[in-house]
């Protein structure tokens, strides 16, 4: 059995040909001037494509017309108002010379579509009825008319469901493309925004859209991400995901590279400090790039809100960060290793509750946390009504019970809560992911070497959140490398008259966000003036 | 990944399975102790004494009972050898990182306590922030083994009790050590005490007459020579700037009853001169008063009636502080400051002075001021109790 196995397995076992590629089998291939010949090559490309409708038409006089379109991908409705039923008027109407009009109707292109198109390609052709347009093929035309009548079904724009704020644009991004792309320009009505379109996917075809700002994005990076997106060869994207994994530029590395958002205000802040934005058909996360580690911990709601509390909010934030990574170790290391710098009181507390608990502090810490984890992600998988009642009871009845019967100790299930807490205050679910999972090596460091192993994870870390690079941006950036004057919307948020330039690492040549001296506080003599 | 990955992995992992790594202690496989006593026995041997909390019984859904300490004994010839007898009949390491309070037996303290320094400065799990108390008419075992009802541990009690009279405990370990190896000081102690066995209930209620005693006076060989009790020795640490606030009772010439004042921001300074060997020491006090009780018949709120309380309070605490300062210049120990002073404001003279200072610091002429100044008198001025007439005019 196994040798067969093996066989199919083996990577030597038919040669590898690209054969998911359309274009392969099509290319070069023509629309001929014969409508019954195209019919049969459509018709056979199309086999047991239910979805794909070949109406054919009478133009009068004999001459015949083909329409193909995909059904549920075009508007129904404007399909029969706008081409059938002015088609077959037509037909009726130039009886005479039906040869001639219908050459008239090719070359000035006169269908009442949005946008249309002429191609004599066999494969763009087929490329145009699956993306949604109507083809229009006639007798005689070595061409063949498409129209873009596209209306596929799509969610309406709801609320993001990550990513909530209190204040703020409260429209979220959809999986539909052209709606997304539609929410960033109805933001920004200028034509130095760009949406270059590609397609990635061999079999998906998905439509795709780098979003940048010319003037005030480096075109390094919108290079860097076209070439990037470029060497992308798979057969479906069905999610930005997919796109991040083939982008990043340390794939081994837990921290993320590449931001993703689902919404459109998170998106054009983005736009316009430079970053470049990577829409994907399907789904509602866009990614931006370049990521640093800063902007992982800033959240949409910063920027709405009053400075001060922000500045604040963020200060809280960095050290519920430091929390949800080193709480659980600092915790098994002082107990463990370092008693006496615990003060006296408390020791006598924890000692109190730790004096029947079977396992080591580290052992007890690690339990707990897999505990904790689990319940996290049932609670996730889980259908939404059950899956909070279900998560909310876990965590009482094993919390509550397992100190009960003393399996582990309550102060343990105090630091793990409180870690637990603390993780999910960070605003970007993907760094808070790297974090949670970084603090289960550095609890082992800390259960075998203390606060010396401590240090030694937190070394390792730092060393390599260093090195870390996001489109040849530093992850660290601005503060190391340090670029002073560029601090102001880090550890806390400026006012937004003092935050006058845009990230320099960012940032091609138009720096300049906001002019200098409209601080409310000066001006208000001269407006009594 | 590569071999070298590999092995290094493979290495460090080793590495945490070596013996010598491994100082992992779970709290509950520990003795946590939080008072050491030391005495001498009657063979000349040392006695250990160490007192353990006992955690179950400290935590809040303990039913409390019981007391939440207990204290083990050990004889030895080394501080080290008692400790290993005591370590003999515990179940679990001890750990004594919250050593708050070392308890110093009055037989030792006369034998010197030079032998048992040495160990509380080598060892790197003592922390500095100690007190050490000398015990006073009882041995040490006996009291470390009192409960206090105040504290779950009466290892606490010791220490909160010298804190509670406005003196620092954290510095008394370093402060003993740091006089015990300059050239001019001679150390001091605070001397703890509490009613000698048999104990009645009563006692037991009210924590067996737990008190701070006083001041325990040692010589340059860490020896104690005498004893201050705690009226004393408030003098002694007001001259050495430690001491925070202190009470002063006033007499009045022809009053009854006394004026009693509270002197708060304590300050001393020391002037001194040397002419041919003759040294002459000029203390001046300073405080800042508060009135507490007006027992005599004067209207305190007259402000010429409270100069003259305020010039008879200088006079008497000066005449107290300079019998105090005799009975300390008898036992021929520094232990105000005085040779520091000596040989920061003449260090030319100190060179000489100091090879013979006992015998220099036993006849220097001392001076004392006191410049405190009466600042509040309280709500009133006379005493309610009487009537107008019968204030003194």
């Amino acid at each position: 059995m196994s040798n067969r196995f093996k066989r199919m397995l083996s990577k030597d076992r038919a040669p590898r040909a690209d054969h998911l590629r359309l274009d392969d089998e099509l290319s070069g291939q023509k629309v001929s001037a014969s409508l019954n010949h195209n019919e049969e090559r459509l018709r056979d490309i199309f086999r047991n494509c239910s979805d794909v409708r070949l109406r054919p038409l009478h133009l009068g006089e004999g001459t015949r017309a083909l329409v193909i379109f995909v059904d549920g991908l075009v508007d129904a409705k404007g399909l029969e108002e706008v081409l059938l039923l002015p088609l077959m008027a037509r037909g009726q109407h130039y009886g005479e010379h039906p040869q001639s009009s219908i050459k008239e109707l090719f070359d000035l292109q006169a269908v009442a579509a949005r946008q249309t198109e002429l191609t004599g390609d066999l494969s763009e052709l087929v490329r145009g009825i699956l993306g949604g347009q109507v083809a229009l093929l006639a007798e005689g035309e070595e061409q063949a008319l498409l129209g873009n009548m596209s209306d596929p079904e799509k969610r309406p724009i709801g609320e993001p469901g990550t990513e909530s704020v209190v204040r703020g644009p409260r429209e979220g991004l959809t999986e539909s493309l052209m709606t997304n792309i539609s929410l960033i320009r109805r933001r920004i009505r200028s034509p130095k925004l760009k949406f270059e379109r590609t397609t990635i996917g061999e079999l998906s075809q998905t439509r795709t859209s780098i979003a940048y700002i010319e003037g005030i994005v480096k075109p390094e990076i919108v290079d860097e991400v076209r070439r990037r997106l470029d060497r992308i060869r798979t057969d479906a994207i069905l999610d930005s995901g997919y796109i991040e994994e083939f982008i990043e530029d340390t794939p081994h590395s837990p921290f993320p590279s590449v931001q993703n958002t689902e919404r459109p205000d998170v998106v054009i802040a983005g736009l316009l400090e430079g970053r470049v934005a990577i829409i994907v058909d399907g789904t509602p996360f866009v990614l931006i790039v370049p990521l640093t580690i800063w902007s992982a911990l800033h959240a949409a709601e910063d920027y709405y809100e009053h400075f001060i509390y922000t500045s604040a909010i963020r200060m809280l934030r960095f050290f519920l960060l430091s929390v949800s990574f080193l709480l659980p170790s600092f915790y098994v290391a002082i107990t463990t290793f370092h008693p006496q710098l615990i003060p006296e009181a408390l020791l006598l507390t924890i000692a109190a509750a730790r004096e029947n608990v079977p396992f080591p502090a580290v052992v007890e810490a690690f339990l707990m946390e897999v505990v904790f984890e689990a319940l996290r992600e049932a609670g996730i998988r889980l259908p939404k009504p059950v899956g909070s009642a279900v998560s909310m009871v876990g965590g009482l009845v094993i919390g509550e019970s397992a100190v009960h019967a003393g399996v582990v100790s309550a102060p343990t299930v105090i630091v793990v809560a409180f870690t637990g807490i603390a993780s999910f205050s960070l605003p970007r679910y993907n760094l808070g992911l790297a974090f949670r999972l970084l603090r289960f090596p550095l609890l082992l460091l800390a259960g075998s070497l203390g606060i010396y192993g401590m240090g030694f994870g937190v070394i390792a870390l730092i060393v390599h959140l260093v090195n870390l690079q996001s489109f040849g941006v530093p992850y660290l950036a601005p503060v190391t490398p340090r670029l002073s004057g560029n601090l102001k919307d880090i550890f806390i948020r400026m006012p937004r008259w003092a935050m006058n330039e845009r990230p320099a690492f960012l940032v091609g040549e138009n720096d300049t966000r906001t002019p200098k001296g409209q601080n409310p506080a000066n001006n208000k003599g001269a407006d009594n003036e | 990944m590569s071999v070298r990955w590999r092995r290094t992995s493979l290495i460090v992992l080793l590495l945490l399975l070596m013996t010598g790594c491994w100082d992992r202690r779970e709290l509950n496989e520990q003795a946590l102790i939080f008072a050491w006593g030391m005495d001498l026995n009657d063979d000349g041997s040392y006695q250990a004494t160490a007192q353990f909390a006992i955690p179950h019984k400290m935590g809040s859904n303990s039913g409390g009972a019981g007391r939440a300490f207990f204290t083990i004994s050990g004889n030895g010839g080394s501080i080290y050898e008692a400790a290993k007898d005591i370590q003999l009949k515990v179940s679990r390491a001890w750990f004594a990182g919250h050593r708050r309070a070392i308890l110093i037996g009055e037989r030792l303290a006369k034998s010197g306590l030079a032998p048992i320094l040495d160990e509380y400065s080598r060892n790197p799990i003592v922390r500095l922030r100690t007190d050490i108390l000398v015990v006073k008419g009882i041995s040490v075992a006996d009291f470390l083994a009192l409960s206090y009802p105040l504290e779950q541990l009466s290892a606490s009690a010791f220490f909160r009790i010298h804190q509670a009279s406005d003196l620092n405990p954290d510095l008394t370990m370093r402060d003993f050590l740091m006089a015990h190896a300059s050239e001019e000081d001679c150390p001091v102690l605070p001397v703890v005490t509490a009613q000698a066995k048999p104990l009645s209930d009563e006692d037991k209620q009210s924590g067996a007459g737990l008190r701070l005693w006083g001041t325990a006076i040692f010589d340059k060989d860490a020896r104690l020579v005498g004893n201050l009790p705690q009226k004393k020795a408030h003098t002694v640490y007001w001259i050495k700037g430690q001491l925070g606030s202190t009470i002063r009772p006033v007499k009045i010439p022809g009053e009854e009853n006394e004026i009693i004042t509270e002197l708060n921001r304590l300050s001393a300074k020391i002037k001194t001169t040397v002419e041919n060997g003759d040294i002459l020491i000029g203390i001046q006090l300073g405080g800042y008063g508060i009135l507490r009780e007006n027992n005599t018949q004067l209207d305190l709120s007259r402000s010429q009636k409270i100069i003259m309380v305020q010039n008879y309070l200088n006079e008497q605490t000066a005449d107290e502080v300079k019998g105090v300062i005799q009975e300390i210049q008898a036992l021929g120990t520094d232990v105000l400051g005085f040779g520091l002073a000596v040989h920061r404001q003449h260090p030319q003279e100190w060179r000489t002075l100091k090879k013979d200072w006992p015998r220099h610091f036993r006849k220097a002429r001392v001076e004392v001021e006191v410049k405190a100044r009466l600042e509040e008198t309280g709500m009133t001025g006379s005493s309610l109790v009487l009537k107008k007439n019968e204030l003194r005019p």
